[in-house]
């Protein structure tokens, strides 16, 4: 009994050194252990020659899910101190790693996710990873000014709304020379979409009084021009008319309706009676002065009147009658329908095959005109078509 | 997951002749309202693509043609725009021909907004306005279709010529009975063939 308890023992022993040898590292080797903060990442273990540096090779970005991704920030080595990762949307960051002995890296990332506009934004604060994509439950402002000019002074684009998420559109005052703000909190993926009108420039040019109107408008809105009369010192300057495209004026006001930019310009006629009646009294009494004065020196002046003779009648070239191509002609006219129905027998189906390509390239381009077929379609077929030819 | 092969003919035209019903959420991003919107964009660059390709286009091919350019970012914009709407609306499908190979197309080209109401003999769903279409130019009609019907007209029209200018005498009756038999052999030969393939997208075409 006590040698079969001792055979046990012996046996017990001999099976945990066995075990103890196949789990110890090889002498020559040591383990490198990478694991992820908050299971960012799936853990792994290498082992690495003994007295050889490892190189740790790990992605800045990787995929979360559909629609957002883990960002490298930090890591450790063997529980020391979170040793700070620049941060970067793509690549590789790389960790030499002395192997005289095992060690755990671990590497800490967070979840970002992007914002995708329709527009050329400002994200403040900007992107860590300096692109559109955010960290997770951090606030964001994205902005972009309320217009942006597309012809310089004569065509912009008026923004006049957005939607976070195809939600609904939410109204931005107009404000002049404003920027656009929006306020995002990252709690998942967004679209924001900027919705804008496009705007034309109408300018008023006027010579005298004060215009009003002057300025940007939406396409097919209506403006409204004013102008007030202008005088000055017994002179009296009126408005006479407007001048532009598609206008409909009304005395010191105009209307049109706006789809492109444009100029419109004022009118005005001086009106100087007031001048003249006020002048007219010392002049009257000036010119009765003279004419008593210069009574006894009256003389008569002669005026010559030359007059430019006209030509009542003037004689057109004489046309001659091309007597022998009529008489061509009418030979021709006689012997015509034997000879043509001839021809138009023996040319007849080359006639019909033309007309017949020319009807089918006639109906591809009226499909084509009706918007049916493509630009690029239309080219691809019409070639086809000669080619069948 | 679909196989290697692209989409073929019949199931191009099939997204053109059923009329896809959306709801008023969906039906939004094909609105003038929504012109200018990224969704918007993508609908109408996908389809303008397809119709060129004749079968699925590549998130690059997208981008490029919105953007003029196909950069990474760029591309994860319009990737996650089509995630979010075009792709849970059933506006857009997404298919994989390998792993490193996604394409888009569109489900349909013909959109009925749709109200699902709800009574007590189930879901019912009514249409509100117009079926909205994308324009015809923008569909993936094959190239044969066009010849076909082009051809069907250049007969119709020949035919007609030949009836009056042998009514004006100007074609002998030999003549005119050689040509008309063989005219209208091929106008029979055009029309069976449209028939045979096209019949359905032929009469929505004819609308």
């Amino acid at each position: 009994m006590k040698r079969a308890f001792l055979m046990l023992i012996i046996s017990i022993i001999l099976l945990i050194g066995t075990n103890s040898s196949v789990n110890a590292e090889p002498e020559n080797k040591n383990t490198l252990h990478v694991s992820y903060t908050g299971d960012t990442g799936q853990s792994y273990s290498v082992l690495a020659d003994a007295h050889q540096k490892y190189t740790v090779s790990q992605s800045y970005s990787w995929v979360k899910d559909q629609t957002s991704r883990y960002n490298l920030v930090s890591y450790s080595i063997d529980n020391g101190g979170n040793v700070s990762i620049q941060r970067v949307a793509r690549g590789n960051f790389t960790l030499d790693i002395p192997m005289d002995s095992s060690h755990n890296v671990v590497f800490s990332a967070v979840p970002q996710y992007p914002v995708s506009t329709n527009g050329t934004v400002t994200f403040s604060p900007p992107s860590p990873t300096e692109d559109n994509w955010f960290d997770a439950n951090s606030d964001i402002t994205i902005s972009l000014p309320s217009t942006i000019e597309i012809q310089q002074g004569s065509i912009r684009q008026q923004i006049t709304g957005y939607s976070v998420d195809q939600s609904d559109t939410q109204t931005i005052p107009r404000n002049e020379s404003e920027i656009v703000n929006v306020q995002i909190h990252m709690s998942s993926a967004h679209n924001i979409d900027f919705i804008s009108t496009i705007q034309y420039h109408i300018s008023v040019i006027s010579q005298y009084g004060t215009v009003t109107g002057n300025g940007w408008y939406d396409a097919g809105s209506t403006a409204t021009m004013n102008v007030n009369p202008h005088d000055e010192f017994l002179v009296h300057h009126v408005v006479t008319g407007w001048e532009g495209h598609n206008i409909k004026s009304n005395g010191d006001s105009v209307e049109l309706i706006v789809n492109a930019p444009g100029a419109i310009t004022v009118v005005w006629s001086t009106d100087y009676s007031q001048a003249i009646v006020i002048g007219i009294i010392p002049i009257g009494a000036i010119s009765i002065f003279f004419i008593v004065k210069n009574k006894q020196k009256r003389h008569s002046v002669n005026v010559d009147i030359i007059q430019t003779p006209v030509p009542l009648t003037q004689t057109l070239p004489e046309t001659k009658p091309h007597s022998e191509e009529i008489t061509q002609t009418l030979e021709d006219i006689k012997q015509a329908p034997e000879e043509t129905k001839l021809n138009n027998d023996n040319n007849y189906s080359k006639e019909i095959n033309n007309y017949i390509l020319q009807k089918t390239i006639e109906k591809i381009d009226s499909m084509h005109t009706t918007g049916v077929i493509s630009d690029a379609k239309y080219n691809v077929l019409k070639e086809k078509l000669e080619k069948d030819r | 997951m679909r196989g290697v092969n692209l989409l073929d003919e019949e199931d191009l035209i099939n997204r053109i002749i059923q009329v896809k019903n959306l709801r008023e959420e969906c039906f939004k991003h094909l609105e003038s309202r929504s012109q200018g919107t990224l969704t918007h964009k993508i609908i109408f660059a996908i389809a303008k693509l397809s119709s060129e390709k004749m079968g699925p286009v590549k998130l690059s091919e997208i981008s490029q043609s919105i953007f003029g350019i196909n950069e990474k970012s760029k591309q994860d914009n319009i990737r996650l725009t089509m995630e979010k709407t075009l792709l849970k609306c059933g506006m857009v499908e997404k298919l994989h021909y390998a792993t490193n190979d996604v394409r888009y197309i569109l489900t349909g080209y013909r959109f009925q907004k749709i109200k699902k109401i709800e009574s007590f003999r189930g879901d019912n769903k009514e249409p509100i306005g117009e079926v909205f279409e994308i324009p015809r130019s923008s569909w993936p009609i094959p190239d044969e279709f066009f010849i076909l019907k082009s051809k069907k007209s250049g007969y119709e029209e020949t035919l007609k010529k030949l009836n009056s200018d042998y009514d004006a005498n100007k074609i002998p009756r030999g003549k005119y009975e050689d040509l008309i038999r063989k005219i209208t052999g091929n106008l029979n030969e055009v029309s069976r063939k449209t028939n045979a393939k096209f019949a359905n997208l032929d009469e929505i075409m004819e609308k």
